[in-house]
């Protein structure tokens, strides 16, 4: 297995593979950048081209593209608040929350740090996952991924906010979302719902669309109401400002590691979406805040709330890899393209792939990892023109801001519909935002709706209700009651403290 | 008692999710079991924070969302103004999109936007058009071939 | 004399040379564009795109091909967009879910389109259903199916996916024993329950299940009426039929998977520019390369024409009433 790792190496680093993966990174860097690209769509576009090529170059190509855009997608969520892929929207809670503070560097450098290790955590989960990983995916079934699916839900708990005032409004909104994700075919059998005889909802809403006026529209109203730049009156940092955000990713290293493993293992887990990995690893960043104050600061610029899912985000790359590569089944859509290149270039997913072909699998292993060093490492050469941006005013930037987020919606159908559901969801986030009830949760309910009502049905009409019973669901489950306890523990006891304040 | 606009939301919110539950009567069980099961905790907790809203606590009732706050700096009634206008140049972008189609729509609105609102200055805001024109063609036509359907009005002319 | 033999030379120089300069159409210059009901990365985006490289050099004129994605509602809103709205000069082409003609027959609501008006281009390939069961289970033919105790399981995505309805008319007519579970995502995940003995087996395109079948992980039991040679020998569903009702609406089901990946441009174009798009389709799905590249991504490319396209079609639309109405009971094509 050594000697694999080592022939992937070199084979990537040759001139003929690395050249393709460098032509990939750079275009996977304005993909990830800009809102509307999909990293799926430029796959499928990509793919027209890899027939004539040996496997280890097709991947290094299609692989150094996509491995990118997840570090890259960060950039417009933290300067402007508009998710640059679907994957990259809770950077922005915290993310654009420092911009406006004027630590838009600190951000970045924190983002595309903690990106770097995600990958690379990513990347070895993969190659160490190689003589355990068909056992690992084959313990996980329907009931298991019901049981993540409501874990996730629970996570509600934490991303609400402080007090119980918030937490209900954060189950609201996660209900809310539960509900929207109903609009659509029902995944048992078909059947048309909330529907209203637009030929549009057939499919039920796509999440780019929906994201992107959730999150960006609030912010460019607020941007437009302030009439400042994005940092407002605060000076932008200079180069200290990165490299201070490169420091924090180190000071908080096993939060980063942490959250790269919560987001290698949602990828691994088929049919979870790429979407949930980064909202559960922010759960988990702010879980990891011992105290309400500390709690309290997510959501307003704390540099934590970048690492997490900046590191779950990469990560989640190397994890998707897993079950795509050894059993043909995707990890997410853009998985399920990247198979596509596999049978063009003559391979077939499956266990060849961890045997006679090892080579190639490791050769995507160090792909994801080179090609991330390589962003980072150029990116950090003009983060702080970037950072500028946020200097300039406001009303200068709020037409590009729009246009952005309305080509970027409009890229899901190439329909107007799509820029509907932006303003509707824009109009709806703007609400939010105004009466102060938490959307974080609406996103996470919004995402895990389908999930939960698919594998609820299969797992009882596969085994009845024996499944309550399995060892890995059981485990599972209490994790999601531990998770709801904790919250509600942290409750009580910033109540007691405020009492004991007061009292005192 | 003060009936307040963020108690209007929740009410809100409490009625789309009881018609969301009539909505599921005529269905099978199969399609209908999710969406009750999501709609009656919506209703009692929309109603429940409907209720919670209603009792006039502000001080207290400062919610900590983990959620960004609106800028508080400006004063309320030009906030309130700002806040319209941008609304309307938002749905006017999309009127114009409708209208006119995604290419003419979004140099008309760059430009419109930063003379009407921004008051930038003719130099400034022809450069800005143009690169806006510029990536819009080249990226999201030459590059991607999306297709961009002709605006309303252009295709009544036809 | 000699002005005579001058003026009879140039006319029977005009006569001889007038084909050459008559009008012949020609994409000179132009852009072609291929509207796909999907969005990319599925089978037919791929095989649209593959298309559109070979394309070109096989019109006159070597126009660009570009592919748009119109995804939404099954396809339907693209079919119904290069219905409606594009303009009969060749320059737009669609291709769309092989079962929209069914949509049609069961009058779905938001089916603005007439399958028999499009101008067909023809079709590049054909699909095969197929039934595979774990190869660890005991069940070797259709009979043991039928005698199955207790029922097999078999994962399904959901009603309008031959994963579902091929397993679907199996157990209403044949009486295989089957316990069908949707909900799904893709047919990839059902391999993996599968492989998890979640469930015991599933339907497909043959194409889709081929690297199993090699593998030995399922074994094939029985198939649709298209085929291709590595399963002809297995029976086929219509022929086990018990009466000719229920042979019609398994009939039926599988007719459209003739015509599995079709092409049509927008009504009304003229019949010569049809043609060289025929023609163009057809050199493409001969062109060596190509069929390489197509057979590996799992394609198995057969070019059905235009015309017989639109006799399948025809034959579908035409099915008798009380066929559509048990057909209907069964998939309400959403």
């Amino acid at each position: 297995m050594l000697e694999a790792l080592l022939q992937g190496l070199t084979a990537v680093l040759q001139w003929n593979a690395f050249s393709f993966m460098l032509i990939g990174i750079g275009v996977g860097f304005f993909v990830g950048l800009l809102p509307g690209l999909g990293g799926g769509t430029t796959l499928a576009l990509m793919l027209s081209f890899v027939f004539k090529m040996e496997p280890i170059q097709a991947f290094a190509f299609l692989l150094g593209m996509h491995s990118v855009t997840a570090t890259t997608g960060d950039i417009t969520s933290i300067l402007f608040g508009i998710p640059g892929e679907g994957t990259t929207a809770a950077s922005i809670l915290d993310g654009h929350a420092m911009a406006k503070k004027g630590e838009a560097g600190r951000a970045l450098g924190a983002s595309l740090m903690s990106s770097l290790v995600g990958a690379v955590v990513g990347a070895a989960a993969l190659a160490l996952a190689v003589p355990v990983v068909r056992p690992l995916v084959l313990t996980f079934g329907s009931p298991e991924l019901f049981m993540v699916a409501v874990l996730g839900i629970a996570s509600i708990a934490s991303l609400s906010g402080g007090g119980e005032r918030a937490m209900l409004r954060g189950f609201l909104a996660g209900c809310l979302g539960l509900m929207v994700a109903a609009v659509g075919p029902d995944p048992q059998s078909g059947v048309l719902r909330y529907t209203f005889g637009q030929l549009y909802l057939w499919d039920g809403l796509e999440l780019v669309p929906v994201l992107v006026g959730f999150f960006a529209i609030p912010e460019i109203i607020d941007l437009a109401v302030r009439k400042t730049a994005i940092a407002g009156t605060a000076s932008v940092g200079r180069l200290s400002g990165v490299l201070e955000g490169v420091k924090d990713t180190f000071r908080h290293f096993w939060l980063t590691l942490r959250c790269s493993l919560v987001g290698t293992w949602i990828g691994v887990l088929p049919g979870l979406g790429g979407a949930v990995a980064q909202w559960m690893a922010y759960a988990h960043a702010v879980q990891s805040a011992k105290t309400p104050e500390d709690r309290a600061r997510f959501g307003t610029g704390d540099v934590r709330g970048v690492i997490g899912p900046g590191a779950a985000n990469n990560s989640k790359e190397g994890g998707d890899l897993i079950p795509t590569i050894a059993f043909g089944v995707p990890g997410s859509s853009s998985m399920a393209i990247l198979l596509g290149a596999f049978f063009l270039v003559g391979l077939v997913p499956g266990p060849d792939m961890l045997t006679k072909h090892l080579a190639v699998t490791f050769s995507m292993v160090w792909t994801i990892v080179v090609a991330n060093v390589i962003t980072v490492a150029a990116s950090f050469v003009f983060l702080n023109q970037l950072a500028r941006l946020t200097s300039i005013r406001g009303e200068l930037l709020i037409p590009f801001l729009l246009f952005l987020t309305f080509i970027g919606s409009y890229t899901a159908h190439n329909s107007l519909g799509d820029i509907v559901v932006t303003l509707v969801f824009g109009l709806l986030g703007y609400v939010m935002v105004r009466y102060r009830w938490p959307r974080a949760p609406l996103v996470l309910g919004l995402v895990l709706g389908n999930i939960v009502e698919r594998y609820l049905w299969i797992s009882t009409a596969r085994y009845g209700l024996t499944w309550l019973g399995r060892p890995a669901v059981i485990i599972i489950f209490l994790a999601a009651v531990a998770v709801m306890v904790s919250a509600l523990a942290q409750q009580r006891r910033a109540r007691h403290a405020r009492g004991a304040a007061h009292a005192g | 008692m003060r009936v307040k606009p963020e108690s209007l939301f929740s009410l809100m919110v409490a009625a789309a999710a009881a018609a969301a539950l009539v909505l599921t009567a005529p269905w099978s069980i199969k399609t209908a079991l999710y969406p009750r099961t999501i709609a009656v905790p919506l209703l009692v907790l929309a109603l429940t924070e409907f209720v919670f809203s209603l009792r006039a606590r502000p001080a207290a009732d400062a919610v900590h969302a983990m959620d960004f706050k609106l800028s508080e700096g400006v004063d309320p009634k030009v906030a309130l103004q700002r806040t319209l206008s941008i609304f309307a140049w938002i749905f006017g972008f999309f009127a114009a999109i409708v209208l006119l189609g995604f290419p003419i729509a979004v140099p008309v609105f760059v430009f419109a936007y930063l003379r009407g609102a921004a008051r930038a200055p003719w130099v400034l805001t022809v450069g800005l058009v143009a690169v806006a024109w510029a990536v819009f063609n080249g990226l999201f036509v030459r590059l991607l071939h999306l297709p961009f359907p002709p605006g309303l009005l252009l295709r009544a002319l036809q | 004399m000699q002005r005579i033999v001058a003026f009879v030379l140039a006319a029977l120089l005009v006569v001889v040379l007038e084909p050459l300069y008559a009008q012949q159409p020609s994409y000179a210059g132009k852009t072609i564009s291929i509207i796909v009901g999907y969005a990319p990365g599925g089978g037919y985006d791929r095989i649209a795109r593959m298309v559109a490289r070979y394309l070109p050099k096989y019109l006159p004129g070597n126009p660009t091909v570009i592919v748009q994605n119109m995804a939404g509602a099954n396809s339907i809103v693209a079919a119904n967009h290069v219905y409606t709205t594009a303009k009969p000069d060749g320059l737009t082409v669609a291709i769309f879910n092989r079962n929209l003609p069914l949509g049609q027959l069961v009058k779905v609501e938001g089916v603005r389109y007439d399958m028999t008006k499009f101008a067909w281009i023809g079709s590049m390939s054909s699909e095969t259903t197929i039934l595979a069961i774990r190869s660890d289970l005991p069940y070797r033919t259709y009979t043991d199916l039928q005698k199955a105790e207790p029922a097999v399981v078999i994962g399904a995505t959901g009603p309008g996916a031959n994963t579902y309805d091929f397993p679907l008319l199996l157990r209403a007519f044949l009486k295989l024993n089957l316990r069908i579970i949707s909900g799904y995502p893709s047919s990839a995940d059902i391999m993996l329950a599968t492989e998890r003995k979640e469930v015991d087996g599933r339907a497909g395109s043959y194409s889709s299940i081929k690297a199993w079948l090699d593998r030995g992980v399922v074994r094939p039991i029985i198939r649709a009426r298209a085929s291709v040679p590595e399963i002809a020998r297995l029976p086929a569903d219509e022929d086990l039929a018990p009466d000719a009702r229920a042979k019609a609406v398994m009939s039926l089901r599988s007719t459209p998977e003739i015509i599995g990946r079709p092409f049509v441009t927008a009504p009304g174009t003229p019949p010569e520019l049809v043609n060289l798009l025929r023609e163009g389709f057809v050199k493409v799905s001969q062109d060596r390369e190509f069929l390489t590249e197509a057979t590996r991504a799992g394609f198995d490319i057969e070019f059905v024409s235009g015309d017989a396209a639109l006799k399948v079609i025809r034959e579908v639309l035409n099915s008798p009433a009380d066929v559509v109405r048990i057909f209907s009971s069964f998939f309400k094509f959403e």
